[in-house]
């Protein structure tokens, strides 16, 4: 075959064969991995961009909308929203509300607060502080078990719902009660249970600290 | 003739009966390299060097120019289809020349007149002229020696057959655009070997061909033009066998000198257009330039540049010899074009990614530059957030945390003051009890709740109580409560109010034991006048 071909031509056949798969090699081998890989590279700046300036644009829109919404959330700062549940605290203001609406008498029990892990907070490195807060309630009228409870709502630290009222006339307005009551005799007509709901948010690092926290039945006139 | 820069550019074995005349046939040349006699020694290795070196290793033509070539015309094949063609014709070959390694089949046109106007026109299919060529020592050494030099085969052909078309385009030159062309054209050229070569066409196909020995026209043109024109009369008197008539027309071509062309012209008496040219004249007659020749009488470099840049043979010849040479090469060749192809493709190919893996390169330092800038406006707009004095997650946190305990609140207090209003100044509470009810959140396993179901207001139930004195009667106090229940639903539209125990009515689910025979008053005493209603609300 040689003697047919000639070495010339042979050696012309290997050396394209040889240049066909060394471009081949360069081409597939390097050249098509790295410019998909740089490609990837690009898209992702890219992606990144797009990301980096819709942020940089909700910023700025937010900008405005947070100024906004300092004022509030300082006025829930105020209020006692991001309180580690102060018994101490509830306690006067359970009494402070008590003397304010004259209610007779409201007998108050404040259970462990439960640690509550929730979305809202939970990317912030919050948690909610839960607690069941239960009064008794003895007043002279409904009215008074009315206010109490909508200073409770208002005027508790924190964030306090109502979860449950029970209420019932225990005596009839006849003329010994009255004579009772111009006497200047406390006399209890109404009597009823309010069951709250209390809650703010506190640190998660903080919750340890708050294991040994003080709840108990706490009565008080 | 071919545009130049396509012309092929070959070398050309021109096998003559004494040597083989090397020619290197350019664009625009044919120059007579070397005449190899075959008793030469080392006649193969000389003749492939020549081709390598002084040929440059182009494709050989090799021109068969030889006396001993067969011919048999009219050969006609039986109606196959077309499939089977080859096959048949190439048995019909075999069975026609059996020992003659070289052969080949011309299909010859029919364009007697007689049969167009008796209307046979398949009278011409399926002719054909077959050519055959002996077995010699001359074409082996020849073969061998293209075997040799290495370079490519272009092909195999006879003089007189591949010339015949070059003798109709000169008698078409000859006749100009106004004048018919004779049917007849009998070309008559010397060789160097002194050979005098007759190629007669009828129709532009070759009819006949004669090489006949003749004296050198240089020693004496007078003998040489009667010794031709005895070999002219010859061919004529051939010719009447293959049916020429002097009525047909007929162009007589001289290649010579032109003493011996004009001796020549007086000694023709038969009807015929006579022209005697050079060489050179010949070639320019025919747009075909053949360089400078030493010798303008010999009508070779005339066959060999025709044949030479013929870009499709009349008559390719078939040899096993040829093919065993040619073949490998031409899939050599055609593997070269491959690869080239292939290389060329791929070259792009790499060009083109490259030039892409730069252009992307360079697009993304250009991005990396505007991620750079992106993120430090990102962080300025941070710090601006920052420079506000606090967390701005903190406050949305804090916020929506607030907003969902308070969507979670009862709004007991509004809805005291409308049962007040309700109730008026007549009718007075026992007891009231609020309890909030658990929303129906229908679970399906393996999802979330939905955003509605957890959004949903805090549904309230109510329970109101009012009790009357005995001596109240029974109508006055069902219709007071019945109003009550229209007021409170008045009141609170987006409630539900029913009323869930009406005075002296006794459900079914309640037990009840008395006596009786009793006065109206101890039955008064036992009678319910205990009223409840139950608020449900607010509606979703």
């Amino acid at each position: 075959m040689i003697q047919i071909l000639g070495v010339k031509r042979i050696l012309v056949l290997i050396i394209l064969l040889a240049a066909n798969i060394s471009l081949a090699a360069v081409v597939y081998l390097y050249l098509v991995p790295e410019s998909d890989n740089m490609t990837r590279q690009l898209q992702e700046t890219r992606a990144k961009i797009a990301s980096e300036r819709a942020e940089t644009d909700r910023l700025r829109t937010e900008f405005q909308a947070i100024q906004e919404q300092k004022n509030r959330f300082e006025t829930l700062q105020a209020a006692g929203f991001m309180s580690d549940q102060n018994r101490l605290v509830a306690r006067r203001r359970i009494m402070d509300i008590q003397k304010y609406t004259k209610v007779l008498r409201a007998g108050y029990d404040i259970s462990s607060a439960n640690v509550v892990r929730d979305k809202a907070v939970e990317g912030i490195g919050y948690v909610i502080l839960s607690t069941p807060v239960s009064v008794e309630i003895e007043a002279l009228d409904d009215l008074d078990v009315y206010n109490f409870i909508y200073w409770m709502e208002n005027a508790f630290p924190g964030h306090t719902s109502v979860q449950q009222i029970s209420m019932a006339r225990v005596l009839d307005v006849n003329e010994a009660v009255i004579r009772q009551i111009g006497s200047g005799v406390p006399t209890t007509l109404v009597k009823g249970t309010v069951d709250f709901l209390w809650q703010t948010i506190v640190p998660e690092s903080s919750v340890q600290s708050l294991d040994g926290l003080n709840t108990g039945e706490v009565l008080d006139r | 003739m071919a545009i130049s820069f396509l012309t092929p550019s070959r070398t050309v074995l021109l096998i003559g009966d004494e040597a083989l005349y090397v020619y290197k046939v350019t664009h625009n040349a044919a120059s007579l390299v070397d005449s190899v006699p075959w008793q030469t020694e080392d006649f193969e290795d000389f003749v492939a060097g020549l081709v390598r070196k002084e040929c440059g290793g182009r494709p050989i033509l090799v021109l068969n120019d030889m006396t001993d070539q067969h011919f048999k015309g009219g050969q006609r094949l039986p109606k196959v289809g077309l499939m089977d063609r080859s096959n048949v014709l190439s048995r019909k070959i075999q069975v026609a020349f059996p020992n003659y390694p070289v052969r080949g089949a011309l299909p010859v046109k029919v364009t007697d007149k007689k049969s167009s106007k008796d209307g046979d026109k398949s009278q011409g299919k399926g002719l054909y002229l077959f050519a055959a060529v002996p077995a010699s020592d001359q074409i082996t050494k020849t073969l061998l020696a293209v075997r040799l030099s290495m370079a490519p085969v272009a092909g195999f052909v006879l003089l007189p057959v591949e010339s015949s078309d070059m003798a109709l385009a000169l008698s078409v030159k000859l006749a100009g655009k106004g004048r018919k062309v004779p049917r007849w054209t009998v070309f008559i050229g010397q060789h160097q070997n002194g050979a005098l070569r007759q190629v007669i066409t009828r129709d532009g196909q070759l009819a006949m061909t004669r090489m006949t020995p003749v004296s050198d026209a240089d020693s004496d043109p007078e003998v040489w033009a009667r010794e031709v024109h005895q070999e002219f009369k010859a061919t004529v008197g051939y010719l009447s066998r293959f049916g020429y008539s002097q009525e047909d027309g007929t162009d007589v071509i001289v290649i010579c000198n032109k003493e011996a062309g004009s001796a020549l012209e007086k000694l023709i008496e038969s009807p015929c257009k006579y022209k005697a040219f050079t060489t050179p004249e010949a070639a320019r007659l025919l747009g075909m330039p053949i360089g400078r020749q030493d010798e303008t009488r010999y009508a070779e470099p005339l066959h060999v540049a025709w044949a030479g840049r013929k870009a499709k043979f009349t008559l390719p010849m078939e040899a096993t010899e040829i093919k065993k040479i040619h073949g490998p090469r031409q899939m050599v060749a055609a593997a070269v074009l491959l690869m080239v192809l292939g290389g060329g493709y791929q070259a792009y190919q790499l060009v083109s990614l490259t030039q892409s893996l730069f252009e992307t390169r360079g697009d993304y330092t250009v991005q990396r530059g505007v991620l750079t800038q992106a993120e430090s406006e990102h962080q300025a707009e941070v710090k601006r957030m920052e420079a506000l004095g606090f967390d701005v997650n903190l406050i949305q946190g804090a916020i929506t945390a607030y907003e969902s305990f308070e969507s979670d609140r009862m709004k007991v207090v509004p809805l005291f003051q409308k049962i007040g209003e309700a109730l008026g100044s007549d009718l007075r509470l026992d007891a009231i009890a609020v309890d909030r009810i658990a929303p129906v959140v229908v679970e399906v396993p393996g999802a979330e709740p939905s955003a509605d179901q957890t959004a949903q207001p805090v549904t309230v139930e109510t329970k109101l109580s009012l009790s009357f004195p005995p001596t109240i009667q029974l109508e006055f106090g069902i219709r007071e409560i019945s109003n009550l229940r229209k007021r409170l639903a008045e009141r609170l539209p987006e409630y539900d109010v029913e009323i869930t125990r009406q005075i002296a009515r006794p459900e079914y689910t309640q037990n009840i034991k008395g006596v009786a025979g009793r006065t109206a008053e101890e039955i008064a005493v036992e009678e319910d006048y205990v009223a409840e209603l139950t608020i449900r609300g607010p509606k979703k």
